[in-house]
C-alpha cells in the first residue's frame, strides 16, 4: 500500500483531536507547570457523562454536550481547588504522582459506572463519505477536523481579546506583579484547570465519534497528545496544534509504509519524536527557560 | 517508670538487637498471643522495634534490625510468591531512586528497563537452556548498556521532555516485543513461559543418587559416564534444603541475598563521591558543574546504574513469576515503581523497599467497591484502583516526603512535641541521636519546648 494522500487526510483528523488535548495539556503547563496525566480520564469520565445526558436520558445533542462541557468545566476547576492547590509548592515528582493518582480515580469510576460493550456516540451529521476527486473523507472525520480548527481558534481568540483571558496570561507569566494589578492568581489556575477540562471533553466527544465510546477511549490519544505537546513545545498553544497534526500525520504515513506495517507505527513515531526532540530540546516551538543562577 | 539506660553497643551488635527482639515480638504475637499471621508480622515488629529501641536509642538500626527480621520470617507468614514480588520490585524501585530520586532524572520508562532484564533471561533459559544464575549478569548487563543509551537524552531534555522520551521507551518496548517482525525472538504477544520447565542438561560425571530416575546413569554399557538428568527452568532448592524449603520459599531466599547484596552496594554508592555529585546535580546542575561535576558523567552514570538494578530486577522477576509476555510490562506497571519511591520516601533506600512493600501489598489486597442507589438506577462497581488513587493523593498532600521522610520527622513533629508534654518522664526518650535531646534536658523549664524544624536532607 502506497502512502497516499488519504492517509495525510486520515492523519490530519486524527492529529486534530491529539490537537485538542494537547492544547488541554498546554493550557495547564503554561500556568502551573504541571503536566496533567489526569486530562484524558477526565476526559473520558465526561464523554460517559455525555453519553448518559443524550444517549440514555435521550436529551437533545448540543444541549447534553454543552451540559457537559459545563460539567467538565466544574470539575476541573474542583480538581484544581481540592486536590491541586495543596501540593501547588510541593517538588514536581509530587505533582505527577498526585495526577497519576487522578488517572487512577477517574479511571476506575468510568470503569465502574460504565461497564457493557462499546457505546456509540455519533455526531447529528450523519454518516456516510464525501467523495473529492480519488478520496473518500468521512463526514465524521470532517466534522472533527473542523470542530478542532474551531476550538482552537476560541482559545486563541479567548486569550487575545478578552479580558480574563489577559488576566490569565499575565497570572501566568508574572504572578506576583499579576496579585499587584488586582488579579486573583488562585482564581485564574482554577479557571485554567477548567478551561483545559472543558477543551479535554470536548476532545474525548470527538474521538468518540471517531471510534466509539468505551471507559478506555482516551488512554492511547493522551499518550499521543504528550508527544503531540512536547514535539510542538509544552509552552506554545500553537505548537500543541502543529504537533498535533504532526503525530496525526506521522502516525498513519508510518502505518501505511510497508517496512514499518501498522504493528510498529507507534514506535516509529516515537523514534521520530524522540530524534526531534534531541534537535529541539524545548519543541520546535517552545521557548527554552532561562533560570538566573 | 523509670526509663532504662540505653546500652551503648557497636553498631553491628545493635541491628541484632533490632533484629532478635523483631523475631521475638512475632514469634510472642504468633505462639502466646496466638494472632493471625499478619497481625503477628505487624504488632511483632512494632512490638521488638520498641524494645531494641529502648535498649539501644538507636532508632534506624533498630528499624532496620527488626525489618531485616521480618524478610526472615515473611515467606513462612505470607505467601512466598508475593513476598518474593515485593522484594524483586524493590530491587528495581531502589534503582530508580537513584537515577530520580538522587540524581533528579525522571524516569517514566523503568518498565522498559525491567522487560530487557526478564526477557534476556527468559530467552536465555528457554531458548538456548542456560541455567537460570548465569543469565542474571547478562540480563544486569545488557539492560546497563540500555540504560545507558537512554540516558543519553538527558543530557538534553530535562523535566517534562524526558519525562516523555522515557515515557515513549515504556510504551515502545512492549510494542516491538508484540511486533510480528521480532516474534520469532521473542515469542510475541503469549511471552515465554518459565513454569514447570524442565531442561535436560548433559551429566558430566557420575552422580551418586538414591534417586536413578531423574539423575544420571552411573555407568553406560560402554563404560562411559556421560548421562541426562533434568533440571527446572525455575530456581528449586538443592538436595540438602528440600526438606526444609519448597521451591518458593528458595526462590525467595535467592532473591533475597541478591536484593541484600544490592542494598550494600546502593547505600555504598550514595555515600561515595558519586553519590554526592547525584545529589549535586539534581540540586543545581550550573553549581555542581562549577565543582568540576561532569554532568555528561553523571547524568549517563546515574541511568547505567540504576538500569543495572533494573536488569537485576528483571532477571528474577523472570524466574520467581516463570513468565514472562510483553503485557507485563504495561504503562502502569513503570508508574508503579515511580509510586513506590515517591510514596517510600525519594533519597531513601529503606524508602523505596517500604513503598514497594505498600504497593504490592495494596495491589493485593485493597477490595473493590460497589455503590447502588437503587433510586436514580446508579451501580458502580469500582475496582482497587480507585482506593489506590485515593491514597496516592491523600499521601502526596499530607506527606509529601513519602514515608521515610514520615518517620524520620516523627521525633520532631506536633505528635511527639504532645507526647513529650503530656507524659513528662517520656522527654528522656527523645531520641539521643538528636542534638536538641540534650539541650531540653538541661533546661528542665523548656519541657516540651517546639524543637527546630525537620531538616530536608533524609535518610537512606
Amino acid at each position: 500500500m502506497n502512502v497516499g494522500l488519504q492517509d495525510i487526510i486520515n492523519g490530519l483528523a486524527q492529529g486534530g483531536v491529539y490537537g485538542i488535548v494537547a492544547l488541554a495539556l498546554v493550557l495547564i503547563f503554561r500556568s502551573t507547570g504541571i503536566i496533567n496525566f489526569a486530562q484524558g480520564e477526565m476526559a473520558t469520565f465526561c464523554t460517559l457523562l455525555a453519553w448518559t445526558f443524550i444517549v440514555a436520558n435521550g436529551w437533545p445533542y448540543w444541549f447534553g454536550f454543552t451540559l457537559t462541557l459545563g460539567v467538565a468545566f466544574l470539575l476541573g476547576a474542583a480538581v484544581e481547588r481540592v486536590v491541586v492547590r495543596p501540593v501547588e509548592k510541593a517538588p514536581e515528582l509530587v505533582i505527577v504522582i498526585v495526577t497519576l493518582g487522578l488517572f487512577l480515580v477517574f479511571e476506575s469510576l468510568s470503569h465502574g459506572i460504565y461497564t457493557g460493550p462499546i457505546k456509540q456516540l455519533s455526531w447529528p451529521l450523519g454518516e456516510g463519505a464525501v467523495r473529492v476527486g480519488d478520496l473518500f473523507i468521512g463526514k465524521a472525520r470532517i466534522g472533527v477536523l473542523v470542530a478542532s480548527l474551531l476550538i482552537m481558534l476560541l482559545i486563541f481568540a479567548f486569550f487575545r481579546y478578552t479580558k480574563v483571558g489577559l488576566a490569565m496570561r499575565a497570572a501566568t507569566s508574572n504572578p506576583n506583579a499579576a496579585r499587584l494589578m488586582g488579579v486573583s492568581v488562585d482564581r485564574m489556575l482554577m479557571l485554567g484547570w477548567g478551561l483545559s477540562s472543558m477543551v479535554g471533553a470536548a476532545a474525548g466527544i470527538f474521538v468518540a465519534n471517531l471510534t466509539g465510546l468505551d471507559p478506555s477511549l482516551m488512554l492511547g490519544v493522551l499518550i499521543y497528545a504528550f508527544a503531540a505537546a512536547v514535539v510542538g513545545g509544552l509552552t506554545s498553544p500553537f505548537g500543541a496544534v502543529v504537533g498535533g497534526l504532526i503525530v496525526g500525520v506521522l502516525e498513519n504515513i508510518a502505518g501505511a509504509t510497508s517496512f514499518i506495517g501498522s504493528d510498529l507505527k507507534t514506535p516509529a513515531a516515537f523514534l521520530i519524536i524522540v530524534l526531534v526532540l534531541l534537535v529541539r530540546p524545548n519543541g520546535l516551538f517552545g521557548r527554552a527557560r532561562v533560570v538566573r543562577v | 517508670m523509670p526509663m532504662p539506660k540505653p546500652l551503648s553497643l557497636p553498631t553491628p551488635l545493635r541491628y541484632i538487637v533490632g533484629a532478635l527482639a523483631g523475631f521475638l515480638g512475632m514469634m510472642l504475637c504468633y505462639w502466646v498471643l496466638v494472632l493471625n499471621e499478619e497481625p503477628s508480622i505487624l504488632l511483632g515488629t512494632g512490638l521488638g522495634f520498641l524494645v531494641a529501641w529502648l535498649i539501644t536509642r538507636d532508632r534506624m538500626r533498630s528499624i532496620i534490625g527488626a525489618l531485616a527480621a521480618v524478610t526472615l520470617v515473611a515467606p513462612f507468614f505470607l505467601s512466598a510468591y508475593n513476598v518474593t514480588q515485593i522484594v524483586v520490585l524493590a530491587i528495581v524501585a531502589i534503582g530508580l531512586n537513584i537515577v530520580t530520586g538522587y540524581a533528579g532524572q525522571i524516569s517514566l520508562g523503568h518498565g522498559a528497563l525491567v522487560a530487557v532484564g526478564a526477557y534476556t533471561t527468559a530467552i536465555l533459559v528457554y531458548d538456548y537452556a542456560w541455567v537460570w544464575w548465569w543469565t542474571i549478569p547478562v540480563a544486569a548487563l545488557l539492560a546497563t548498556g540500555v540504560g545507558f543509551v537512554v540516558g543519553l537524552p538527558s543530557l538534553r531534555l530535562s523535566g517534562p521532555y524526558l519525562a516523555m522520551a522515557t515515557l515513549a521507551m515504556a510504551i515502545v518496548l512492549p510494542m516491538m516485543i508484540k511486533s510480528n517482525k521480532t516474534q520469532d525472538f521473542t515469542h510475541g504477544v503469549q511471552g515465554i513461559q518459565l513454569e514447570s520447565l524442565q531442561r535436560v542438561r548433559e551429566c558430566h560425571r557420575v552422580r551418586l543418587t538414591q534417586d536413578p530416575e531423574t539423575r544420571c546413569p552411573t555407568r553406560l554399557q560402554d563404560g562411559s559416564t556421560v548421562g541426562y538428568y533434568f533440571v527446572d527452568a525455575q530456581p528449586s532448592p538443592p538436595d540438602f534444603l528440600k526438606d526444609y524449603l519448597g521451591p518458593e520459599e528458595y526462590r525467595y531466599f535467592v532473591s533475597l541475598a541478591i536484593a541484600a547484596v544490592m542494598v550494600y552496594f546502593a547505600n555504598r554508592l550514595v555515600r561515595s563521591r558519586h553519590g554526592r555529585a547525584f545529589v549535586a546535580l539534581r540540586d543545581s546542575e550550573v553549581a555542581a558543574q562549577v565543582m568540576g561535576i561532569s554532568l555528561a558523567r553523571y547524568k549517563t552514570l546515574a541511568f547505567a546504574v540504576s538500569a543495572f538494578f533494573a536488569g537485576v530486577g528483571g532477571a528474577l522477576y523472570a524466574v520467581s513469576v516463570g513468565f514472562v509476555s510483553p503485557d507485563n510490562f504495561s504503562l502502569s506497571f513503570s508508574l508503579a515503581f515511580l509510586v513506590m519511591i515517591v510514596l517510600g520516601g525519594l533519597q531513601s533506600i529503606l524508602g523505596s523497599v517500604l513503598g514497594a512493600a505498600i504497593v504490592w501489598l495494596l495491589q493485593l489486597n485493597v477490595p473493590s467497591i460497589k455503590i447502588e442507589v437503587r433510586s436514580i438506577g446508579f451501580y458502580g462497581d469500582f475496582a482497587p484502583q480507585i482506593v489506590y488513587g485515593l491514597v496516592l493523593i491523600l499521601v502526596m498532600i499530607f506527606m509529601p516526603h513519602g514515608l521515610a521522610g514520615f518517620f524520620y520527622n516523627l521525633p520532631h513533629s506536633r505528635f511527639a512535641a504532645w507526647l513529650r508534654r503530656i507524659t513528662p518522664r517520656a522527654r528522656e526518650l527523645a531520641p539521643a541521636t538528636a542534638a536538641h535531646g540534650g539541650a531540653s534536658a538541661s533546661q528542665p523549664g523548656a519541657a516540651g519546648g517546639s524543637p527546630p524544624a525537620a531538616p530536608g536532607d533524609q535518610p537512606s
